[in-house]
């Protein structure tokens, strides 16, 4: 009995499995570095999130196992994300429809930017 | 030595098998691990909100971070990440050497990532380039100060979770050495490797978002 009940949860991943997913992620790191040198505009937000999401389903479904994991783990990782989303979906959406509505911190309690004036384009040449 | 003996673990009293022990143990994890996701979510939320109102200040502000430093560590992390599934593995083969070595590159691999960060963070105290009235330094955009904020609690966290992992992994070492793990008990590695690949995970986006903003 004892051996039967060992055997349903204990999945022994092949090495070359594990390895694969380590070159995809490499790969995948590369990537999202060569792609930063590319101006999409306002997509480019976008494309880095989404290679960093094909990155974390592999560590996700693969490292940690979720692929074979096929109990109540399961659920409350999904679970999670849906709460995330909708986290995420309702601030993304309210704070571009507000605007920036911030009175200037100076003019209102008197606190100062502690950042040192710069001329535009200086910043270059002081790094 | 003791070295080729495997100590046989004793199944706790309350638990009905040791396949329930295991999925218990594990199911606590993912609660752990879920309350973690939403935590550093949180922090995502900050970031987001900040980048939407001062977008020409984070593009000012990624330049003082080196992508270069950034993505070594990125492959460090990926690396320790691999290391620790291998540990995993080579405890449920019963290959006691191999679990041992995977063990000991994942700590040398976290030892690097907190070195580079160590260094990075050094040069960003030594330009005063320092979260809120902390800050010292020149810059065009006067909210410069907030991405530092929100810089240093990122990674400061996520640092911090790197260095309580390197405690797991050495306590994982030392139970490893006693020979406590083997293809019938591997609880303590598979829940600290989960935890691994959750720091893991937090730095895949935390990487392109703080360094490689354009």
């Amino acid at each position: 009995m004892k051996h039967d009940d060992h055997a349903s949860h204990h999945v022994i991943v092949p090495v070359k499995t594990y390895a694969a997913v380590f070159l995809s992620l490499l790969f995948l790191t590369f990537i999202t570095v060569w792609i930063a040198q590319f101006d999409f505009g306002s997509w480019n937000l976008l494309v880095a999130l989404s290679v960093a999401l094909v990155k974390a389903t592999l560590v996700v479904m693969i490292f940690m196992g979720l692929k074979w994991n096929k109990s109540f783990d399961r659920f409350a990782f999904f679970a999670c994300l849906i709460f995330l989303f909708i986290f995420f979906l309702l601030v993304f959406v309210d704070i571009p429809l507000r605007g920036y509505r911030g009175v200037e911190e100076s003019q209102q309690i008197n606190i100062q930017s502690p950042v040192k004036p710069m001329a535009p384009g200086a910043e270059n040449a002081a790094h | 030595m003791s070295m080729m003996v495997n100590k046989p673990h004793h199944v706790a009293h309350h638990f009905a098998s040791e396949s329930q022990e295991f999925e218990s143990a594990r199911l606590g994890m993912w609660i752990f691990l879920v309350q973690e996701l939403l935590f550093f979510g949180a922090l995502f939320v900050a970031y987001g909100i900040f980048r939407w109102w001062h977008p020409d200040m984070f593009m000012e502000a990624h330049k003082y971070l080196s992508w270069k430093w950034g993505a070594f560590n990125t492959v460090v992390l990926i690396a320790s990440s691999f290391t620790m599934v291998m540990a995993v593995r080579s405890a449920q083969v019963n290959q006691r050497k191999s679990l041992i070595s995977y063990l000991l590159l994942t700590l040398i691999f976290a030892g690097v990532f907190l070195g580079v960060k160590y260094v990075e963070y050094m040069e960003k105290i030594h330009h005063g380039l320092l979260p809120g009235h902390f800050f010292s330094a020149q810059g065009v955009s006067e909210y410069l100060h907030l991405f530092f904020g929100i810089y240093f609690t990122m990674t400061g966290l996520h640092g911090l979770h790197i260095l309580v992992g390197m405690g797991l992994i050495a306590w994982l070492l030392i139970r490893a050495l006693r020979g406590e793990f083997h293809s019938e008990f591997y609880t303590p590695l598979e829940m600290v490797g989960l935890y691994w690949h959750f720091v893991d995970l937090v730095w895949i986006f935390l990487f392109p978002l703080l360094y490689l903003i354009g």
